[in-house]
C-alpha cells in the first residue's frame, strides 16, 4: 500500500527540478504534496495549483497538476475565480508568508469569510528568501535582517489565531520535517469543505535558517484537543506558537456550493427575455 | 412652426424627483414613438446638492444630449441661478412659483407655476410636484400622457394609491400647461410611426446584455461610480445563466479572480473606473504575459485621483495603452453611444478569446449612464468565438505557449487534458521558466504580433466626403456630438468627414492615414487636458492634427465641435449665470 502510494506520489512530480536551496524546508512541504495528492488520487488534470510570487510560490512549476504562477500577493483571489469557474476542480493555493499576509494579506479575512472551497498552505519561514533576508510578517520582534540592521521593531503576526479569528473551515499547523504529519494536514484541508488553511513552518536555510530549533521545539496539539471548538482554538493558538496540528474546523457549505444551490433556484430566463425588458413597445404617432 | 426635437431639462436638489421624473419622461417619450437621448449630473454626495436630468426628444433620431436648453424646468433658485444660461435664445423656462425668483431679463421668456401647490391639489402630497414637471412638459411639446400614465400605474402598483395620485399630478401638470401657459415653439413635430423595433436603455446595461451574449460567466466587480451598477445589474441575471458576479475585496481581487476563472475556462470580465484601473494595472500585465482572455471594462470618470467621480472624462486613455510595467500586448476599445456598445463588448470577447489577451473598453459617464432609443439589437448577427483549444487527439507533450507563424498557441483548460502551469514570469514553448535572450525576444515578438490581424480590421466608423475641407477623427461617446456638428458645419459650408476607429491599441494607423489624406486638415476632439488620443495619432500615425479638448466634466454639444471647426472657438462650459445667453456664450 505504502509502495503504491510512492508511485502515484512519483506522477505528481514534474520534470522541472526545484529552485530551492540545498535544505530548504519547500522541498518537505512538496514531498508532502505529493502524498497527499497521492492518497486523495487526485487527477492531475483536474488539480489546480494558484500561487503568488516568492521562493515558494515557484512550486505549482513543480507538480504535474495545473498551475497558475500569478503576481505577488494575489494567489487566494485567482484561486476563487479558478474554483467558482469550475467548482469540479480540486484548487490549492500555495505561498509564502510574505506573499500571504504582507502584500496579499488584505485578501486573507475574505478568502475565509466567502469560503471557497480553497485548501491555501503557507510555506512560513520567517523570512523574504527570494529578496535575500529581509524581515516578514510572521518575523519574530528584534529579528536582525538587512531591513532591520538595529532588530525588528514590529511583533510577529499569530497566523493560526487571525485564521481562527477570520472563521476558516480549517487551520491547522505543520511543518516540512515532520512530513507524515503534514501530508495528513493537507489531505484533511483539501477533503474539508470551504476554505482551508494550513500554515506550514518551512525553514529557509540561507537567511533564516531556524532548522534546528524548530524541529526542538515544535509539538503536537494534545490529543483531547477540540477541533469544533473554538475558544479552545484560540486558546491553543495564542497558547504557544510551535504548535502543530488542527486548531479548529467549522463545517458549513462552500461558498461553490452556496452559488450552485443560487443559480439552481433562479429562474432562468433568455437573454431575448432580458432585452424585451428594455422594449418599446410600437406605438401609434400621438403628437397632439 | 414645429420643431424637430427639444431639450428639456428638469433641474432641482438632489431628493427632489428630478431623476425619477427625467426617466418617466424619456420612457413616456420613447412609448409615444420619440427618440429620446439623456444626460444628466447629480452630486457625488448621497444626500443634497444640485441635480438636472435632460431629455432630448426628437421625431428623428438624435445623437448627442442637445447644443442649448429649450425647456428648464426649475424645481428651486439655484437650479435657476446654475443653469439658465444654457437656456437657447428662444427657450423657455418654467419654474417653481413658490421658491424662483428668475432675474430680469429672462422674465419674458419664464412662466410661475405653483408645482407643489398643483401637487397637493391632486392629493399626492408636495412630493408630486416632480409628475408636476412631467406633465407641464408633456402639454407644452404635445406629448400624449397615455403612455406615462400605465407606466406610473405599473411602477406605483404596490403602492396603494400612490399612482393615482401621482397621475392626478401628471395630468394637472399638463393640462396647467395647455391652458396657462404660452403655446410658444414647443412642440414637437410627429413621431415617424415605428418601422423597427426599438429599445430603452443605458450604455452600461447595454454593455451587460452585449456580454451575456458573448457567453459571459464570471463577473467580479468592486462598487466605484459610474461602473457599480454593471455589477448590480449583472448580479440579478448571471445566475440565471449559470453563472456568477462577486463583490469582491477591492480591485486587484477582481481582476485576479477574473483571470482566475478565465485560466479556468470561463468568459470572464470586470468593471471599474479610473482609480480600479490604477489598481489592476500589475495584473493587466500578467493577463499580457501569461495570455488570458479578460473583458476589463473603464467607464472614466473626470480624474486624476479622486477627481469628481459622478463626471465625464475621457483622460485613462494612455493608461488603457500604457499603463504597467513592462511592455505587456493589450487590446483597448471604445464604444461611442449606446448602440454601439452592443458590438463593442462582443467584439471585445472576441478579441479577448481569439487573441488571448486582456481587452480594456473605455466607456465614461456619461456613456454608461445616459438613457438612449436605439434599435433593438440583432445578436444573433453578431458572432461570438471562443478561443483555441488543442487537439483532443494530440500526441506527443502540450505546449501551452507553442511558437507559431499567427502568435496564437491554443489554450488548455483545467478538466481536460494539457495540465500546464500560466504564468507571468518569462517562459519557454511548455511554459517552463526561461530567461534567455533569444527567447524572452520571440516570446514578446509573439505576443504582439498575435494582435496585427485586429490593426487590420477592427471596425471603423466614417461618415462624409472622401474629399472634405475638414476631417474630425475621435474615439469613444464624442461619436454623437460630432456627427451633429458635421452637419452644423456643412450648414455653415465647410464639408466635414468623420471617423471613428473602435479599437485604439492596437491602432488601425494605415486605415486612418488614408482617411485623413483626403482631408485638408484633422481636428481631434477629445474630453481631456491633455489632448491624448491626439499625440497618439502624431506619433504613430505621424498626422498633424488640431487637438481640441474640454475636460470640464460636460461631453461635448455639436455647437462647441462646430464653433471649433468653423471658427476656432475653444469649447467652454460655464455655470452660475456668467452668460446670459448659450446662443452667445460659446467661445
Amino acid at each position: 500500500m505504502a509502495d503504491e502510494i510512492k508511485v502515484k506520489a512519483n506522477r505528481f512530480k514534474s520534470d522541472l527540478k526545484p529552485i530551492w536551496c540545498p535544505g530548504c524546508g519547500d522541498f518537505g512541504v512538496l514531498a508532502a504534496a505529493y502524498r497527499a495528492f497521492a492518497e486523495l488520487d487526485l487527477d492531475p488534470d483536474r488539480t489546480v495549483i494558484v500561487s503568488g510570487i516568492g521562493c515558494s510560490s515557484r512550486f505549482p512549476g513543480f507538480v504535474t497538476t495545473y498551475g497558475f504562477h500569478g503576481v505577488h500577493g494575489r494567489a487566494l483571489p485567482t484561486a476563487m475565480g479558478v474554483k467558482l469557474a469550475n467548482p469540479e476542480l480540486t484548487v490549492i493555493a500555495v505561498g509564502g508568508d510574505g506573499d500571504g499576509f504582507a502584500i496579499g494579506g488584505g485578501h486573507f479575512p475574505h478568502a475565509a469569510r466567502r469560503n471557497v472551497d480553497i485548501t491555501y498552505v503557507i510555506m512560513d519561514n520567517q523570512t523574504y528568501g527570494l529578496t535575500k533576508g529581509q524581515v516578514s510578517p510572521t518575523s519574530l520582534h528584534q529579528q536582525r535582517s538587512p531591513s532591520t540592521p538595529y532588530g525588528n521593531l514590529e511583533e510577529p503576526m499569530n497566523v493560526v489565531a487571525t485564521a481562527i479569528a477570520a472563521d476558516c473551515s480549517f487551520v491547522a499547523r505543520g511543518a516540512s520535517f515532520r512530513s507524515k504529519e503534514l501530508t495528513e494536514l493537507i489531505v484533511e484541508g483539501i477533503q474539508q469543505p470551504g476554505f482551508s488553511f494550513i500554515d506550514a513552518f518551512s525553514p529557509c536555510t540561507a537567511f533564516n535558517n531556524t532548522t534546528q530549533s524548530w524541529k526542538e521545539a515544535v509539538h503536537q496539539l494534545p490529543a483531547e484537543h477540540e477541533q469544533r471548538d473554538r475558544a479552545a482554538a484560540f486558546a491553543a493558538a495564542l497558547d504557544d506558537k510551535m504548535t502543530l496540528g488542527v486548531f479548529y474546523r467549522h463545517d458549513r457549505p462552500s461558498m461553490d456550493a452556496l452559488v450552485r444551490a443560487m443559480q439552481d433556484a433562479s429562474d432562468p430566463v433568455t437573454l431575448d427575455e432580458l432585452v424585451d425588458g428594455f422594449a418599446i413597445a410600437p406605438r401609434e404617432p400621438t403628437t397632439a | 412652426m414645429k420643431r424637430d426635437d427639444i431639450a428639456v431639462r428638469l433641474a432641482g436638489e438632489s431628493g427632489e424627483g428630478v431623476i425619477s421624473g427625467g426617466d418617466i419622461l424619456a420612457t413616456g417619450a420613447a412609448r409615444a414613438g420619440y427618440w429620446a437621448l439623456t444626460f444628466r449630473t447629480y452630486p457625488a454626495e448621497i444626500k443634497g446638492g444640485p441635480c438636472m436630468y435632460q431629455v432630448r426628444v426628437g421625431a428623428e433620431q438624435v445623437f448627442s444630449q442637445g447644443n442649448a436648453v429649450d425647456l428648464l424646468v426649475c424645481f428651486n433658485q439655484e437650479a435657476f441661478d446654475l443653469h439658465h444660461h444654457e437656456l437657447a435664445h428662444d427657450g423657455h423656462i418654467v419654474c417653481d412659483a413658490e421658491s424662483v425668483r428668475v432675474t430680469p431679463q429672462f422674465e419674458s421668456r419664464s412662466s410661475e407655476v405653483p408645482l407643489a401647490g398643483l401637487a397637493q391639489e391632486a392629493g399626492g402630497g408636495r412630493r408630486g410636484k416632480n409628475m408636476v414637471a412631467v406633465g407641464l412638459v408633456c402639454g407644452l411639446l404635445g406629448i400624449d400622457t397615455a403612455r406615462i400614465e400605465e407606466m406610473i400605474l405599473k411602477r406605483y402598483a404596490h403602492k396603494g394609491d400612490v399612482g393615482e395620485a401621482n397621475i392626478r399630478s401628471l395630468l394637472a401638470g399638463a393640462s396647467f400647461a395647455r391652458e396657462q401657459l404660452p403655446a410658444g415653439g414647443h412642440k414637437l413635430r410627429s413621431a415617424e410611426p415605428e418601422h423597427e423595433e426599438r429599445v430603452l436603455l443605458s450604455g452600461n446595461q447595454a454593455i451587460c446584455l452585449g456580454a451575456l451574449h458573448s457567453g459571459l460567466a464570471y463577473y467580479a466587480g468592486y462598487p466605484i461610480t459610474p461602473a457599480s451598477d454593471i455589477l448590480e445589474w449583472l448580479a440579478g441575471r448571471l445566475p440565471k445563466f449559470g453563472g456568477v458576479a462577486i463583490q469582491t475585496e477591492d480591485e486587484i481581487a477582481a481582476l485576479a479572480s477574473v483571470l482566475g476563472a478565465s485560466f479556468a475556462g470561463s468568459k470572464a470580465m470586470t468593471a471599474t473606473s479610473g482609480p480600479g484601473l490604477s489598481l489592476m494595472s500589475e495584473l493587466v500585465g500578467l493577463a499580457g504575459m501569461a495570455e488570458i482572455p479578460a473583458v476589463i471594462i473603464d467607464s472614466q470618470r473626470s480624474g486624476p485621483s479622486t477627481g469628481m467621480p459622478t463626471k465625464t472624462e475621457q483622460s485613462d486613455l494612455n493608461h488603457a495603452l500604457y499603463g504597467g510595467h513592462g511592455e505587456a500586448p493589450r487590446v483597448v476599445m471604445a464604444p461611442t453611444s449606446v448602440e454601439d456598445c452592443f458590438q463593442v463588448i462582443v467584439e471585445a470577447f472576441n478579441a479577448a478569446e481569439r487573441f488571448q489577451v486582456p481587452v480594456i473598453v473605455l466607456s465614461d459617464q456619461s456613456l454608461s449612464h445616459r438613457l438612449e432609443t436605439v434599435r433593438r439589437p440583432d445578436f444573433s448577427a453578431m458572432d461570438v468565438v471562443d478561443r483555441a483549444r488543442p487537439d483532443a487527439g494530440q500526441n506527443g507533450a502540450y505546449r501551452r505557449y507553442e511558437l507559431r507563424p499567427d502568435g496564437v498557441s491554443p489554450m488548455a483548460v483545467p478538466g481536460a487534458r494539457g495540465a500546464y502551469v500560466s504564468t507571468g514570469i518569462e517562459h519557454d514553448e511548455a511554459g517552463n521558466p526561461h530567461y534567455e535572450p533569444e527567447l524572452h525576444e520571440a516570446m514578446m515578438a509573439k505576443r504582439f504580433r498575435k494582435l496585427e490581424p485586429l490593426a487590420r480590421n477592427g471596425r471603423i466608423t466614417i461618415t462624409g466626403p472622401e474629399r472634405a475641407d475638414v476631417g474630425l477623427l475621435g474615439w469613444g461617446s464624442t461619436e454623437g456630438a460630432v456627427l451633429e456638428a458635421a452637419q452644423i458645419c456643412l450648414d455653415r459650408g465647410v464639408k466635414v468627414s468623420t471617423c471613428y476607429p473602435r479599437t485604439l491599441a492596437p491602432l488601425p494607423v494605415e486605415r486612418i492615414a488614408e482617411w485623413a489624406s483626403g482631408m485638408d486638415r484633422v481636428v481631434v476632439p477629445e474630453l481631456n487636458v491633455t489632448g491624448q488620443f491626439a499625440r497618439l495619432v502624431r506619433s504613430d500615425v505621424g498626422l498633424e492634427v488640431s487637438s481640441v479638448r474640454k475636460a470640464s466634466g460636460l461631453p461635448f454639444t455639436a455647437r462647441q465641435i462646430a464653433d471649433y471647426v468653423t471658427e476656432g472657438a475653444p469649447p467652454v462650459d460655464r455655470t452660475g449665470g456668467i452668460a446670459e445667453d448659450a446662443e452667445v456664450s460659446v467661445g
